[in-house]
């Protein structure tokens, strides 16, 4: 199947940017902060320490021979240990991983859903008061700062009208009340398969705002697409011939125009997802998340390296994976894609 | 992967993107009042920048000196914009920091242009292994969200304002080199490139003469809408702490500062909050008129 | 008795916002029951907009100003929207240019078929199925299944073109309008459309109207022909009358068509290009152009004129005679 073909070649080449990318950030590890060895010991250590830990680190081999090692410990999931905490970096990420998912999950589907509902509706009414407010709402979304949305929400949202909890996964009495069993560590998700409806609902409360102030900005690159690819659908031979018998405008802008616009409109999702991933960072700060982003933060403050450039390779991973699936997903939506390109 | 993708996630059929003047862009702020609007107050926030210590009110503090005797007053005739922390004027701080927050973007996306764009040119035009080296190193820098790119770098560089500003002309390059080799592309497989080429003029020329002027337009496209994304990005590397150190303003900074006190004191975190939304959303509304006008995709 | 599609003195403007222009310009044309009617002029005549306006189909910069256009002597132009799509695709349908533009890439022809039917006939699913097989049949196609379960760009360009045209007659319509239907196909393929068009305006009792640059290939299947240049109509008649045509611009495209009879070098292209904004223009559009042009051709455009049965030329120069 050309199909397979396709996945299984896009595969490939995925891998070859991954190779790639491990390149940068071992460059970006060991060659250009001071001295890991020093870092590793702290600023008290002597320099016969130093250069003992550096022969054991490998530090004076030549950079292909650390390069590989690097990749050695690499594939067996060893990122190295973090400074901080001493704990190996890819344990520190994975207790923070669910919350940032939970996150990025919920302001993803966000986006993904209020972007194109306004870009379609935008094109469908193009030039008009809905389109008019549909292209201000998505600049908007990509003129406001996710470090001062998330502020500004907070003066509002909570300050102002209390209705929204200022920060945290959950309230801090809900461990007494009804605690959430980790099964998943997306809480939402956990409180509700465990029937836990107090706990549900507390959770989905402080997930709320965290979420939308995450969404805005890929949900105005998102619209901005959709209208763009749906006005370009709009003027094409084929929609005329759908006018020409008798389709209403409704099913020609909400079906026949958007399967066709979709496609090229979600490769805008994997960019979208690389704000929202740098997007959590603020957010988790602001909001008090217990997630990646706050980990990464205390780790910049603390010059943690390790786990610095630990994020980073999985920042870089998850997104060319999202974009590796982004692809699939527009071909898998056309059946001219000869697949091949 | 995603391959015409630009920064802000407009796609360009580079083939389509015709060649235009200077004159037409002109044109575009002569007919869009949106625009027109959009650009008077981004030249008055570029010119606020400029003149910033002959227009603060109190450009000591405004530059960093802490006043004992006025700490985190709401806005009055005195400070209309309150005072922070420290004493200090939040509007002063605001004119002052609109130097490193606007013009070091200004710089970071020159500096992109200048970097990415010849070899954009170059891979495009050339062709063969010199694109295929090329393209697959943007592709490789392109693989990382680029503000996470920017953060690790500047970690591993050291913070600071020009470390900072580094990271990021280290990040950002790669879109223009992609976007000029799509305009090289088209150029190349154009007939008067074919006629240059017989009346014997050199490849660099060509370049020099052919692709150059003919990228101009989409880049300043570009650079418009990647400005506003540019100042974001800047302003969060200095609401991390890796970007402008204090006591220097920074609009980032400032909103940063101004978490620990914002319940209390909404205005030293909102003022900058609302300026930077000022000048992206007006840097965005210009980058929409301008893609409208040049973009054919979007033209209809 | 009122003609199937009538369109009276209609005027059709461009607004691009700065100006305006007249594209069409007091064009009248009737096409009967059972009859072709060759609509025939240069690109940039304002052929297919004159096709898209009978189904009120005109882009958003198009406006009617004046004149009307009826079928069955019922005015198109003050059709409720309702009505206007019950009448799209059921009693009039069209057919365009490129077959591989015109179908949905995203939708098999079976999905595409089912909605036309799905908007103007309430039948069983089975019914549909049926329905669908037999205008494929009657369109020439074979395989039918495969046809159906196909997507656009899995069929050849002859073949899109027949399934326009099977889409066509899913609503029973009286008119068809066709435009430039043949011009996208291969040369062999144009002719087996061509023999379609004549085949079902004769087993559905059609009235096709054809509108195309290539004079010589209409006249081979139409019963009249109007020719149209720069939005005005020049030269009208049976096809027989064009054998010799009496309008310098009839002429000069005929002179234009290259015939295996034609000697090397005899081709005559018409120089020149049509006028942009022929609404403008105060004497006969094709003075810019025409050979034999006086000085009354500038000041004032010659009217059509009647030169026998069903016959009319706007010139001056045939007046005269």
């Amino acid at each position: 199947m050309r199909r397979l073909e396709f996945v299984i070649t896009r595969f490939g080449s995925t891998l070859m940017v991954l190779l790639g990318v491990t390149v940068i950030t071992f460059l970006l590890a060991r060659t250009v902060p001071t001295d890991p060895a020093a870092l590793f010991l702290g600023p008290r250590a002597r320099p016969e320490e130093i250069a003992k830990v550096a022969e054991q680190m490998g530090l004076n081999d030549p950079l292909p021979v650390q390069y590989v090692n690097y990749m050695k410990e690499l594939v067996q999931g060893d990122l190295g240990n973090s400074i901080s905490t001493k704990r190996p970096v890819l344990d520190e990420i994975f207790a923070r991983l669910p919350a940032t998912l939970e996150l990025l999950f919920a302001g993803m589907t966000t986006a993904i859903i209020v972007g194109i509902l306004i870009g379609v509706f935008s094109a469908r009414w193009k030039d008009k008061p809905i389109d008019w407010g549909g292209r201000a709402l998505a600049i908007l979304g990509v003129s406001i700062p996710a470090f001062f949305l998330g502020m500004l929400f907070q003066i509002v949202f909570f300050r102002w009208l209390g209705w929204f909890p200022l920060g945290g996964r959950t309230s801090v009495d809900l461990r007494f009340t009804s605690p959430i069993t980790d099964v998943t560590g997306f809480l939402v998700f956990d409180a509700l398969i465990t029937g836990n409806w107090e706990g549900f609902k507390d959770a989905l409360w402080h997930l709320f705002l965290p979420a939308m102030v995450l969404a805005a900005f890929p949900a105005g690159l998102i619209a901005r697409m959709v209208r763009a690819t749906m006005s370009d659908v709009l003027s094409l031979d084929y929609i005329r011939t759908a006018r020409a018998y008798g389709q209403s405008e409704n099913l020609i802008a909400f079906k026949l125009a958007l399967k066709n616009a979709i496609g090229p409109a979600i490769a805008v999702i994997g960019l979208s997802f690389a704000y929202a991933l740098t997007g959590s960072f603020f957010v988790e700060i602001i909001y008090t998340w217990p997630g990646l982003g706050q980990l990464t933060v205390n780790a910049l403050l603390n010059l943690d390296y390790p786990l610095i450039m630990g994020v980073t390779l999985l920042g870089a991973i998850a997104y060319i994976a999202v974009n590796f699936i982004v692809d699939i997903v527009q071909a898998q939506l056309d059946p001219r894609v000869s697949l091949d390109d | 992967m995603t391959d015409r993708v630009h920064s802000d996630g407009t796609e360009t059929d580079a083939a389509a993107t015709q060649p235009g003047s200077f004159r037409q862009v002109v044109a575009v702020f002569t007919r869009d009042r949106m625009a027109t609007a959009g650009l008077i107050i981004v030249i008055l926030f570029y010119l606020i920048a400029l003149f910033a210590p002959i227009l603060a009110p109190y450009p000591d503090e405004g530059a960093g000196k802490p006043n004992a005797s006025a700490l985190t007053q709401p806005p009055s005739a005195e400070n209309i914009m309150g005072t922070d922390q420290l004493g200090r004027d939040v509007l002063s701080r605001i004119i002052i920091g609109a130097r490193p927050t606007l013009l070091v973007p200004l710089v970071v996306v020159a500096l992109a242009i200048l970097v990415g764009a010849p070899l954009g040119a170059i891979a495009g035009f050339r062709g063969g292994w010199v694109d295929t080296v090329i393209m697959r190193t943007t592709d490789l820098f392109l693989s990382f969200p680029s503000l996470l790119l920017a953060i690790a770098i500047t970690a591993a560089l050291g913070r600071g304002l020009f470390n900072a500003a580094l990271a990021l002309v280290i990040s950002w390059w790669p879109w223009y080199t992609r976007l000029v080799r799509g305009v090289a592309v088209s150029v190349r497989q154009s007939d008067f490139v074919e006629a240059a080429e017989a009346i014997g003029l050199t490849k660099m020329q060509i370049v020099r003469k052919h692709i150059l002027p003919n990228s101009v337009t989409p880049i300043v496209v570009q650079a418009t809408i990647d400005l506003g994304i540019v100042i974001i990005a800047m302003g969060g590397l200095a609401f991390l702490g890796l970007g402008t150190q204090p006591p220097s303003p920074d609009w980032g900074l400032m909103i940063s500062e101004g978490r620990s006190v914002l319940l209390s004191s909404w205005w030293v975190a909102t003022f900058p909050g609302i300026a930077i939304f000022i000048v992206v959303f007006c840097f965005n509304v210009i980058g929409d008129a301008l893609r409208d006008v040049f973009d054919p995709r979007t033209r209809r | 008795m009122t003609k199937l599609l009538e369109i009276n003195d209609l005027s059709i403007e461009f607004d691009s916002g700065a100006e305006r222009n007249r594209a069409i310009n007091n064009i009248s044309i009737t096409v009967d029951r059972g009859e072709i009617v060759g609509v025939v002029g240069e690109s940039g005549c304002g052929k297919t907009i004159t096709g898209l306006s009978v189904l009120r189909l005109l882009p958003d910069t198009a406006s009617i100003t004046s004149g009307n256009v009826r079928i069955d002597g019922d005015d198109v132009l003050s059709l409720s929207n309702k009505k206007l799509r019950a009448l799209r695709g059921s009693k009039v349908a069209m057919i365009f240019q490129d077959p591989s533009t015109s179908l949905n890439p995203v939708f098999t022809v079976a999905s595409q078929m089912r909605r036309v039917v799905k908007q103007h006939r309430d039948i069983s699913s089975a019914e549909t199925r049926r329905l669908m097989s037999e205008r494929l049949e009657a369109v020439g196609l074979s395989d039918i299944d495969r046809v159906l379960a196909a997507y656009p760009h899995e069929l050849s360009g002859g073949m899109k073109q027949r399934v326009m045209i099977a889409m066509a007659l899913i609503g029973e319509p009286e008119l068809l309008i066709a435009d430039e239907p043949t011009t996208a196909l291969d040369v062999t393929v144009q002719s087996q459309i061509l023999a379609l068009l004549m085949d079902i305006r004769d087993r559905f009792d059609l009235g096709i109207m054809l509108i195309s640059h290539d004079l010589g290939v209409v006249s081979q299947v139409v019963d009249r022909v109007v020719v149209l240049y720069a939005g005005s109509v020049v030269e009208r008649g049976p096809v027989p009358h064009f054998a010799e045509p009496e309008h310098p611009y009839t002429k000069g495209l005929i002179g234009s068509i290259p015939k295996s009879t034609t000697e090397r070098g005899s081709l005559e292209p018409i120089e020149g290009t049509v006028p942009y904004d022929p609404g403008g223009i105060g004497g006969c559009v094709y003075a810019s152009r025409c050979p034999d042009r006086m000085d009354v051709c500038l000041e004032a455009a010659p009217s059509l004129d009647a030169v026998g049965i069903g016959t009319a030329v706007a010139c001056y120069l045939v007046g005269q005679r």
